[in-house]
């Protein structure tokens, strides 16, 4: 078994240097970047209204007990069991257990992270039960046997002829190009597993205390059917998601579907505050919520990692980042990608393993600057350095090096003859070429044109103009 | 299972009895999100939002003239497919279109799936609508059911003028006040037609949900 960080090194490199791969992150992300853009003007002012719900998810966090308590309350008595799953182990046995209870052998799903976090699809198909995604994207690559690409739009990576070929194999259609015609049959297909599913399973993008309730977002409609049309409704969702009261969604609600995906608000947004009540026409006969732990207590106890729980899972940081651009979400070989990915995920599964994700970043922090809730991502990620070099000391070797540039860079003199001998060192390389090849230097050379030694540096040039 | 809950209760506790500096306050909170609305602009705001989410929008001067749009729009369909919300409070226009469609009065889920499964169309009315995003609130106990709203290809959707709201805020106070205690076991917010665009993130529309949504207001 490949370790993740060379994994991730080997990965990164290939995905860089495919040009397929390329022209599809530049076409999906140009659009979703001109989308937001010109839905911004909707807006008076989106940089108060991130910072409202800033504030207001730092004030569901820090009496999250208090919420969780409240919400399970309200939702028990409209006859909701609420579970707490401490592990993905135990959240996988819940749902044996509801499956072995209900009696149910098919499942129909829609999109839910938290699926993917606990491998409950594979977990399901060991057990021959049948599991089929619902969501357009996850259905994709759930027939190619691949992880989703990207939290939001899983099949972003895939051309249309690829997909076209792959229902023309596993769906029987003849060939066509025609995006419309592929998701006709996709919807034929879809329908019957809804009604016929034994057992449906979703996730939720919040949980409100007041009036108590789950509230989830999509476009597709598929949401809505797999918790409505199968006799049992399980919902899994991280227990960071409560917020307080429902007047919130109305500031949340849109904030989630500009950032996700540009929309003002996404086509379904839904509530579901229980199984199907007396009265009721239609509807599920059992509701199961499964709060889910599985480390998220761990970065709560952090006081400065604890704002990474803020997060309600747009995926705009992933839009925004220059690293994922170039190497694509399957690259970071975890559940959760891009910056928020790189933040938690080495908090979440160990720093040592996946410690070098919160590394391969420039700091830009376009990732904080998108982020509608205002978390600061880019500082997360270089307190997990920190952390990391603290549990982790340098090589002698590195430590000195650091020592060297920390000293040169604190005088002015320092930072002058530091200047100097970068100009000698520039001149050297393009005078032997050879000595890129040294090792130390190799790794930052092989990938990256030497710039031309300029003739004076900026020091000099400002030193020789005249004052105005 | 329940002792998965004491645990997780006491790392939470355990976990926030060290307190994270908090943000600072938004200062002055700002409670208008988006620019304000006039009331005689709702119908228009409204309008516009669904028109650009391929949604139908139809003003007609009266109950009479509504049950004779309704009437347009679904003919040529099969009556035992088109399914009306039991209860429907426009009675004109219930009595207009009551030879071509059916009441979707079903006992019990397992018939409620078996009936909708091919529908064409539906005719509901909603909660509220909210201009400011093309947005109509539907619910479970007001509306029929859930699936009445989801399966079928077609969902007609009729109101009065006077159900407009201008934000999501207005819509939630109106549920408040409506269920109050009584909370329905699934409200939803539908803002256009289904759609998805995971293919190469070209639009198409009737992904799971109806491909054609038409609201009626009078």
């Amino acid at each position: 078994m490949i370790e993740p960080a060379k994994a991730f090194a080997k990965e990164s490199r290939e995905n860089t240097l495919d040009p397929e791969l390329n022209r599809i992150l530049g076409k999906a992300l140009g659009s979703y970047h001109l989308t937001v853009g010109q839905s911004l003007s909707r807006w008076t002012d989106w940089q108060a209204a991130r910072n409202q719900t800033r504030t207001w998810k730092y004030d569901a966090i820090n009496r999250l007990d208090t919420l969780l308590t409240t919400l399970e309350k309200r939702l028990a008595k409209r006859g909701v069991e609420v579970h707490w799953a401490k592990d993905s182990a135990e959240a996988l046995n819940l749902i044996d257990s509801l499956l072995e209870r209900y009696q149910a052998h098919t499942v129909i799903k829609s999109k839910t992270m938290t699926t993917e976090e606990i491998g409950l699809n594979e977990h399901l198909e060991r057990k021959g039960i049948e599991v089929t995604e619902s969501d357009l994207g996850e259905f994709i690559v759930q027939l190619r046997k691949e992880k989703p690409f990207h939290i939001v739009t899983p099949a972003m990576h895939l051309s249309k002829d690829s997909i076209s070929r792959l229902f023309e194999e596993k769906l029987n259609i003849s060939h066509t190009e025609d995006a419309a015609e592929l998701t006709l049959a996709a919807r034929h297909h879809l329908r019957q597993k809804f009604l016929r599913a034994d057992l449906g399973i979703t996730g939720a993008n919040f949980a409100v205390a007041d009036p108590g309730l789950i509230s989830i977002t999509e476009n597709e409609g598929n949401g809505v059917l797999s918790a409505s049309s199968p006799r049992v409704h399980v919902s899994v969702m991280g227990l960071e998601k409560v917020l307080p009261s429902l007047e919130q969604l109305a500031l949340f609600l849109p904030m989630l579907s500009h950032s996700g995906t540009g929309q003002f608000l996404t086509c379904y947004n839904s509530w579901i505050a229980g199984p199907r009540q007396p009265g009721e026409q239609d509807g599920p006969e059992a509701l199961h919520l499964i709060l889910l732990d599985n480390g998220r207590t761990k970065i709560l106890s952090d006081p400065e990692q604890r704002e990474t729980l803020h997060c309600i899972r747009c995926g705009a940081c992933l839009n925004a980042c220059p690293v994922f651009r170039q190497i694509g979400g399957h690259a970071y070989g975890t559940v959760y990608q891009g910056p928020i990915g790189s933040v938690i995920s080495p908090n979440l599964l160990g720093l040592n393993k996946y410690g070098h994700l919160s590394f391969a970043s420039s700091l830009c922090g376009r990732c904080t600057d998108v982020c509608p809730v205002h978390i600061d991502l880019h500082h997360h990620l270089l307190e997990n350095r920190r952390n990391q070099v603290e549990r982790h000391p340098p090589s002698p070797m590195q430590a000195f090096a650091f020592r060297r540039f920390a000293s040169l860079m604190s005088s002015p003199a320092g930072y002058r003859r530091a200047v100097r001998l970068a100009q000698f060192g520039l001149r050297c390389l393009h005078q032997f070429p050879i000595l890129m090849r040294l090792p130390g230097l190799r790794g930052w050379t092989a990938h990256r044109n030497l710039p031309t030694p300029p003739s004076r540096s900026f020091l000099e040039s400002v030193a020789r103009e005249p004052s105005p | 299972m329940s002792e998965s809950r004491e645990t997780i209760l006491t790392a939470i506790r355990r976990g926030l009895a060290v307190p994270a500096t908090a943000p600072p306050t938004p200062d002055p909170p700002l409670s208008e999100w988006f620019p304000l609305l006039a009331k005689s602009e709702l119908v228009s705001v409204f309008t516009t939002a669904l028109q650009m989410l391929q949604g139908e929008v139809f003003e007609e001067p009266d109950e009479a003239a509504t049950g004779r749009r309704v009437a347009e729009l679904i003919e040529g369909n099969a009556a035992d497919r088109v399914w009306v919300q039991p209860g429907l409070p426009f009675p004109r226009v219930c009595d207009t279109i009551d030879d071509v469609s059916t009441i979707a009065d079903f006992k019990g889920h397992e018939e409620a799936k078996r009936r909708l499964e091919n529908a064409r169309v539906s005719i509901t009315d909603a909660i509220c609508f909210v201009a400011r995003h093309g947005t109509i609130l539907i619910g479970t106990t007001t509306q029929g059911g859930r699936m009445l709203s989801f399966l079928p290809e077609h969902h007609i959707v009729v109101g009065r003028k006077t159900q407009l709201v201008p934000d999501l805020a207005d819509a939630i106070a109106i549920a408040r006040d409506r269920f109050g205690d009584n909370w329905p076991s699934f409200l939803s917010l539908i803002t256009g037609s289904s759609r998805t665009a995971d293919i190469e993130k070209i639009l198409v529309l009737g992904a799971h949900g109806p491909r054609r949504l038409s609201v009626i207001l009078y």
